[in-house]
């Protein structure tokens, strides 16, 4: 196996916790395609391999009076010469797993262990091979877990995320607009719908993940949507039935929410979009503990002598709480569409049903895509769904059943709803802090961490990181890890477009993946080997968009 | 340059260093180039030429001014040159032993008036595959040795002997280069001398 791998340089020196340093190989530059920072390399030391990430290139000098009198332009001899002895590339490495030396093939979990120690000094540093990548990363073929979510810079064999370990605690997809958050998401919402290992719901803002999404490719309109790819498994409940018929999107269930499900706390969420002050959060309390479930509604209704009458009664400031009134209108009236008065259906109990029968729901908002709108409907579904699971996750424990199948919930914007001020009140929250517990996980995506409460961040257990430009977002985004500085410059180099850094618990170490291309004819076949035929293909899509011929895919 | 013909006769040796006597008067070899004694018993002995030195061998005599040139000098005074000799020096890098080559000093100097000759360009190439015996060059016991001036024009050598060509020149400066990697300057110095 060593044979294979290409030498790129020697270990001259490091700390466990600062990472090595490499001298680069003599004949290799620093321009060499191997040397880019996300890189993958193996350090063999006399025990162990060290498999690790470059972080950093450096340009050293063996003495200050090379850098102060460079060689001239012309000559051509003295530059070559002075490349790689005088003058050298300085690698820096963050060493991440360490694996007995010689262990190969299939591996277990345990024998990949977290870094205790460095190699010692000279020893050798590699390109790591196709096999290493496999052997850390796993393969699709070797377990259902393992779901291939991209290519390493360099090499061609796929890093798989386990998703077993993905779905046990909340993650998150981050990058600045347009750098493929949402292919990303879309590809990992693929993975755990394909592979079974979790069910979804996903509060999809813009319409992108249900039915068709939006692509930047040229030439190219839309791409398939969840709906199209896993049409028995996943089910599209719409706010906005109408955008979704406009759109040619069938749906299977139209949300309508009912004024009593709105409680203070969703109200406290909107505090800020509603400006709403601190005591007129309290005086909702007030409300809802004299007018009890209904309070909402009442309110609205009220004239103004019932205001006068109310807060006389229950020493309230008449003004104030005719101004709650006037705020609640402006809500109640952006929500019209789909916050009612009475709702025959209950959108909590249909969408649990779905959950129950392992479909996946995506729940598209239509034109209600308004930030006040999209965190009201997400909370209070999210609330009643969560506290079911809650229920459930008890009883089982209680009975000595199995638990629930594990709860995936997308939010996208993510820090309107987890931002510090916010996120000790909604419900997203509470399932960030409790992991696990319930079965209950977030996957948020979100474009600005920084404005995600730092709490929630270090909660995260796997990050999957496209471009940040931000100083504060990068940091937000290394919150909690131990290597942060080292992989700083890592993300800040990403291409803008199919790069992305995965770190944390669903793989065994960071690592920069070119990501997989969503809805490429390959990504089809993986998803659907069943649809390869051409003509089932169109078939089942005339069949599920009701004699609509649907002819994008040539 | 013959390789089969002696250049000249070991007049002196010691561990580090020897001096010949040249075969032909005023034609000394080159400044930097390759030489080679051959020892009884098959061992090889090289070295490179550092110094050469044209002087008269009659301590009574002593070469005065004269005001001519020396072809006129020979016309008139057939017999000017028995009073002349011409000694080089050279600086032992390595020796051959059964057929492989050593780049350190050999166990014994060479024999006094043992046959000194050019090295051929195949025991250059041979001598120059490793670079180590650079290092003998650069950092001499002797302090009249013009290290740097040598180091550059033996090294201008191998590569006119066909051991390599710019590749070569990179190669050694790059010996150089690891050997000098605490004085920029001299290492400059050497490598302008290659370029030009």
């Amino acid at each position: 196996m060593n044979g294979e791998r290409r030498e790129l340089g020697v270990v001259v020196g490091g700390s466990l916790s600062e990472g090595l340093r490499m001298k680069l190989h003599p004949d290799r530059t620093v321009e060499d395609d191997a040397v880019r920072a996300g890189n993958f390399v193996v350090v063999v030391g006399d025990r162990y391999e060290f498999f690790s990430m470059i972080t950093d290139v450096t340009l050293g000098a063996s003495s200050p009076e090379i850098m102060n009198d460079p060689p001239p332009r012309d000559s051509a001899l003295m530059r070559r010469v002075l490349s790689g002895t005088a003058t050298f590339g300085t690698i820096s490495l963050r060493p991440m797993l360490m694996l007995g030396k010689g262990q190969f093939g299939p591996l277990h979990e345990d024998d990949l262990r977290p870094v205790k120690t460095v190699p010692g000094h000279f020893a050798l540093v590699y390109e790591a091979t196709e096999e290493d990548v496999a052997c850390i990363f796993g393969s699709e073929s070797a377990d259902i877990k393992f779901f291939n979510i991209g290519r390493p810079l360099e090499q061609e064999t796929p890093v798989c995320l386990n998703l077993d370990r993905f779905v046990e605690r909340s993650n998150g997809i981050f990058g600045k607009s347009g750098t493929g958050k949402t292919y990303l998401t879309r590809i990992a919402l693929c993975g755990l719908i394909k592979n079974a290992r979790a069910v979804n719901l996903i509060f999809d803002m813009h319409s992108e993940y249900g039915w068709k999404g939006t692509t930047e490719e040229a030439g190219r309109e839309s791409v398939w949507g969840l709906r199209q790819y896993f049409s028995d498994k996943v089910a599209v409940f719409s706010l906005d039935p109408l955008s979704s018929k406009r759109r040619g999107a069938p749906i299977d269930f139209e949300v309508k929410i009912p004024y009593t499900q709105v409680t203070v706390e969703d109200i406290a969420l909107l505090q800020h979009e509603l400006n709403l002050t601190n005591t007129a959060v309290e005086t909702c309390y007030a409300l809802l503990g004299n007018l009890g479930d209904g309070w909402l509604g009442r309110l609205i209704r009220m004239s103004t002598d019932e205001i006068a009458d109310f807060a006389k009664t229950y020493n309230v400031h008449t003004g104030a709480l005719a101004a709650i009134q006037r705020k609640l209108n402006v809500l109640v009236r952006q929500c019209e569409g789909f916050l009612q008065e009475a709702v025959i259906d209950d959108a909590v109990e249909r969408i649990l049903e779905y959950l129950d029968r392992e479909t996946h729901v995506v729940m598209e908002f239509g034109q209600y895509s308004k930030p006040l709108q999209y965190m009201l409907v997400a909370n209070i579904l999210t609330r009643r769904i969560h506290e079911r699971y809650v229920a459930r996750v008890e009883q089982a424990m209680g009975e000595g059943r199995s638990r629930p199948k594990p709860l995936v919930i997308t939010i996208e914007e993510a820090h309107k709803f987890l931002n510090p001020a916010l996120s000790r009140q909604t419900i997203f929250g509470t399932i960030a802090r409790e992991m696990r517990k319930y079965a209950v996980t977030l996957l948020i995506v979100d474009q600005r961490p920084s404005g995600i409460d730092d709490e929630v961040l270090s909660q995260l257990g796997t990050r999957i990181t496209c471009l940040l430009n931000d100083e504060r977002d990068i940091e937000a985004v290394m919150t909690g890890l131990s290597n942060a500085s080292s992989l700083r410059g890592v993300l800040a180099s990403l291409d803008s477009k199919q790069q992305a850094l995965i770190l944390g618990h669903a793989v065994p170490m960071p690592v920069v993946v070119r990501t997989r291309v969503y809805d490429d004819p390959l990504f089809r076949k993986c998803m659907r080997p069943d649809l390869e035929d051409r003509a089932a293909l169109v078939s089942r899509l005339t069949q599920l968009t009701h004699g609509r011929e649907d002819d994008d895919w040539s | 340059m013959s390789t089969l013909t002696p250049i000249g006769e070991i007049m002196e040796a010691n561990t580090t260093e020897l001096t010949a006597r040249c075969q032909k008067i005023l034609e000394p070899p080159a400044f930097g180039s390759f030489v080679k004694i051959e020892e009884p018993g098959g061992m090889a002995v090289f070295a490179v030429v550092y110094n050469t030195t044209t002087f008269s061998t009659d301590p009574t005599r002593k070469p005065d001014f004269q005001g001519k040139t020396l072809e006129r000098l020979l016309q008139e005074h057939p017999h000017y040159y028995d009073v002349l000799a011409t000694d080089f020096s050279g600086l032992m890098i390595g020796y051959q032993e059964n057929g492989s080559v050593r780049q350190y000093l050999p166990p014994r100097p060479p024999q006094m008036h043992s046959p000194v000759f050019y090295c051929a360009n195949e025991d250059i190439r041979k001598l120059t595959r490793d670079l180590y015996f650079l290092r003998t060059i650069l950092l001499p016991m002797n302090a009249k040795v013009p290290a740097d001036e040598l180091v550059a024009a033996v090294i201008r050598h191998a590569a006119s002997a066909g051991a390599g060509d710019f590749d070569f020149l990179v190669r050694a400066g790059k010996e150089v280069a690891m050997l000098l990697r605490s004085d920029y300057d001299r290492l400059c110095s050497i490598l302008r001398r290659l370029e030009h």
